[in-house]
């Protein structure tokens, strides 16, 4: 009992105090902080976006027939159309290699396969979308790539595959 | 409205996890917004080489020394030479004639002339059948002999080239 007796007005004693360090605090805080305004912006710009227009074809050939390269500017190449916010920069990313497959193939068989490498685009790693900022902006980009040499063995048919690009705001 | 401590604690684990997830869709839709990808296909077509089999010997008839010269058409029954060209099925080609063959003898230095090689089909561009085959038969023409031309069989290679175009 006598316990009991002491530890409320232990406990009111010890809220009490915690309470005025609480206020002593906040008042010290308040004389010591000073208020200002500053303007915070944000520029909201339109998405990139990437979208296929023409796929790099390598045409018919031979088998023993040498290795091929289309440029960027050749009528064969690959085409995308990005669009997004205008006069805004972004930048290209081309795959290293990729392997054509022939249809009904085998992939890891060599003679049912096709190494394209060389990945080459124009504009080159980075454009520019036309338009003026604020607006709505576009860019074509056209793709080439080489082929490897055909064995005179290269089993006939055709060979297909994919590829990614890659476009992004810096 | 007071809820109890079980109860509050469930909400805010709610209100966090809400958050949360708020967060993490509008960081995905940022980066979506900012990269782009697509794919485009690169496809070819790999061809058989053009094989070329001969299945007839371009053939004149025997003639005197002085005769008149003697042109064996493509389509002639006998005479005509005749070639199988093999490859893929509706495959273009051209094909290539020479301009002029000697044919020798025994004596190397009298000599036969053939020229204006015809073929059927026409020689130049041309389709392979559905089969990727066609048989070509080849025509020509035996200038006319002199007429001091010693006697004997001659004979003389043509080369008939078919090619991509």
């Amino acid at each position: 009992m006598r316990k009991n007796n002491t530890l409320v007005p232990t406990l009111f004693v010890g809220a009490f105090v915690v309470g005025v360090a609480l206020v002593g605090q906040r008042t010290s805080q308040a004389a010591a902080s000073a208020n200002t305004t500053a303007n915070a912006t944000a520029s909201i710009i339109r998405g990139i976006t990437l979208s296929s227009d023409r796929n790099l074809d390598f045409g018919e050939a031979a088998q023993g027939t040498g290795a091929k390269t289309i440029l960027p500017a050749d009528a064969t190449s690959a085409r995308f159309l990005v669009s997004g916010e205008g006069n805004h920069a972004y930048n290209i990313t081309l795959p290293a290699t990729a392997t054509m497959l022939r249809v009904g193939g085998t992939g890891g068989v060599a003679l049912d396969e096709i190494v394209v490498n060389t990945f080459a685009s124009a504009p080159s790693g980075s454009g520019t979308l036309n338009g003026a900022a604020g607006g709505a902006g576009t860019q074509t980009i056209t793709v080439g790539a080489a082929r490897a040499i055909l064995p005179f063995n290269q089993n006939p048919g055709t060979y297909t595959t994919s590829f990614s690009v890659t476009v992004a705001y810096p | 409205m007071r809820l109890s401590k079980p109860r509050k604690f469930r909400t805010l684990l709610v209100v966090t996890f809400a958050a949360l997830s708020v967060g993490i869709a509008t960081y995905a839709y940022a980066v979506t917004l900012t990269t782009a990808r697509e794919k485009a296909l690169v496809t070819m077509l790999v061809m058989p080489s053009l094989q070329i089999e001969k299945y007839s010997e371009l053939k004149f008839r025997s003639a005197r020394p002085g005769a008149q010269a003697e042109v064996i058409s493509p389509r002639a029954r006998g005479g005509a030479g005749g070639v199988k060209v093999v490859g893929f099925p509706n495959q273009a080609y051209t094909m290539f004639f020479p301009q002029t063959v000697n044919l020798f003898g025994t004596n190397p230095e009298r000599s036969v002339t053939v020229s204006d090689f015809t073929s059927y089909p026409e020689a130049g561009t041309g389709l392979l059948g559905t089969q990727g085959q066609l048989e070509n038969k080849v025509g020509a023409t035996r200038n006319e002999l002199a007429i001091d031309l010693p006697s004997g069989v001659y004979e003389g290679n043509y080369t008939l080239t078919v090619a991509f175009p």
